[in-house]
């Protein structure tokens, strides 16, 4: 993250000829652009916007991956033996077991209900692709998110090092908006909210949206409610 | 009016109702301790048994590459990894001259004394 991600923003100003610029990250790439946004707050981050961060892992009672992730119930290490890296499948079948019925048949049987609409089967279609085109994590950043986010949460005890620097939320200065999706049971909003106490940003923001992990971010009811507040609150902080 | 039985959408309802309060079961059930701990306890022979299988693969597959005078795993690993560092290197320097170049142009130092290396004083007031 800090080799390949200060040369990326380097190329994005060079390319653009802005000096600032605005990161939006969704679930784990909302981590990732918290913890640049930390680490790197000079670096031109203007806005942040984070969609269903997770990045608060105190209450383990409302976050199902807590339990499954427990030290008492997981062993990340003999995981990462047995297959060298996580396995996307393994990710992918992990998320859908929080929603087991709803994710393995409800699914199907929408798309039998509505096999004579084009557009929803077209539809259906695009997101199960996306859903199930994941790649394997690496097994030290897995290990990392499960050591060192889910079961110690050191980013909200301000206990994270990466590469030795600590990580600071103070540090963070960039506008932020952080936008919560109500129905998610993968990051429930209690993973979210606490960041904007203890980031240094002046302007915060926290806007939450209807939907789930994924239906807050694509579909019908994103463009018309997600969307449209995400860019409302970027033109009115956007130089160019 | 004619009486409509729409036993298709009764079904319908039916199934979704069926659905949903087996839904809400399956949610307790995978969001439970013992279902974790359960999952935990039947995944660990087959988990220890992979690791196994992986380290003995692995292991063969060195011994076939070195025989056959192939790379090994991390060999190539190693390559990707040099490969990797001198494309940053590469793309530093890319962006350093091209910083380079688009700084404004310095005015020209003064071009006194040259060939001895000695440098030019400025003149005080009075002398000269």
């Amino acid at each position: 993250m800090l080799e390949y991600l200060p040369r990326a923003l380097r190329k994005v100003k060079a390319v653009s000829g802005s000096s600032s610029f605005t990161v939006l990250g969704w679930c784990i790439g909302a981590i990732l652009s918290t913890l640049y946004a930390a680490l790197r707050p000079d670096d031109g981050i203007e806005n942040l916007i984070l969609l269903t961060a997770p990045l608060d892992f105190a209450n383990k009672e409302a976050i199902k991956l807590s339990r499954m992730t427990a030290e008492r119930n997981f062993d990340v290490d003999r995981m990462l033996d047995a297959h060298g890296n996580m396995p996307a499948e393994l990710l992918d079948y992990g998320a859908k077991m929080l929603k087991p019925v709803e994710n393995f048949i409800g699914s199907y049987v929408r798309l039998f209900d509505n096999l004579h609409d084009p557009k929803v089967v077209d539809s259906w279609h695009a997101m199960n692709t996306w859903v199930s085109d994941g790649i394997p994590m690496a097994a030290r950043t897995y290990r990392q998110l499960v050591v060192e986010f889910y079961r110690e949460n050191r980013l909200m005890n301000g206990t994270l090092s990466l590469r030795g620097e600590k990580v600071d939320l103070g540090r963070l200065r960039a506008n932020l908006l952080d936008v919560i999706a109500e129905d998610d049971h993968i990051t429930p909003p209690c993973q979210s909210e606490t960041v904007v106490e203890k980031v240094g940003s002046a302007d915060k923001t926290l806007l939450r949206v209807p939907g789930g992990h994924i239906g807050m971010m694509v579909g019908g009811a994103a463009a018309r409610s997600t969307w449209p507040k995400i860019e409302g609150w970027l033109s009115a902080r956007s130089k160019g | 009016m004619p009486f409509a039985f729409d036993l298709m959408g009764k079904l319908r309802k039916a199934r979704d109702q069926g659905m949903e309060s087996w839904a809400k079961t399956a949610i307790q059930l995978t969001s439970s301790e013992p279902y974790a701990r359960a999952n935990y306890l039947l995944s660990q022979p087959w988990l220890i048994a992979a690791g196994i299988f992986r380290k003995s693969r692995e292991k063969a597959m060195s011994q076939v590459l070195a025989q056959l005078n192939m790379p090994s795993r991390e060999e190539v690993l190693g390559l990707s990894q040099r490969l990797t560092h001198i494309e940053m290197v590469l793309d530093d320097l890319g962006a350093a001259i091209e910083a380079a170049r688009s700084a404004p142009a310095e005015p020209e130092a003064p071009r006194a004394a040259q060939g001895n290396g000695a440098r030019v004083r400025p003149l005080a007031a009075g002398e000269g």
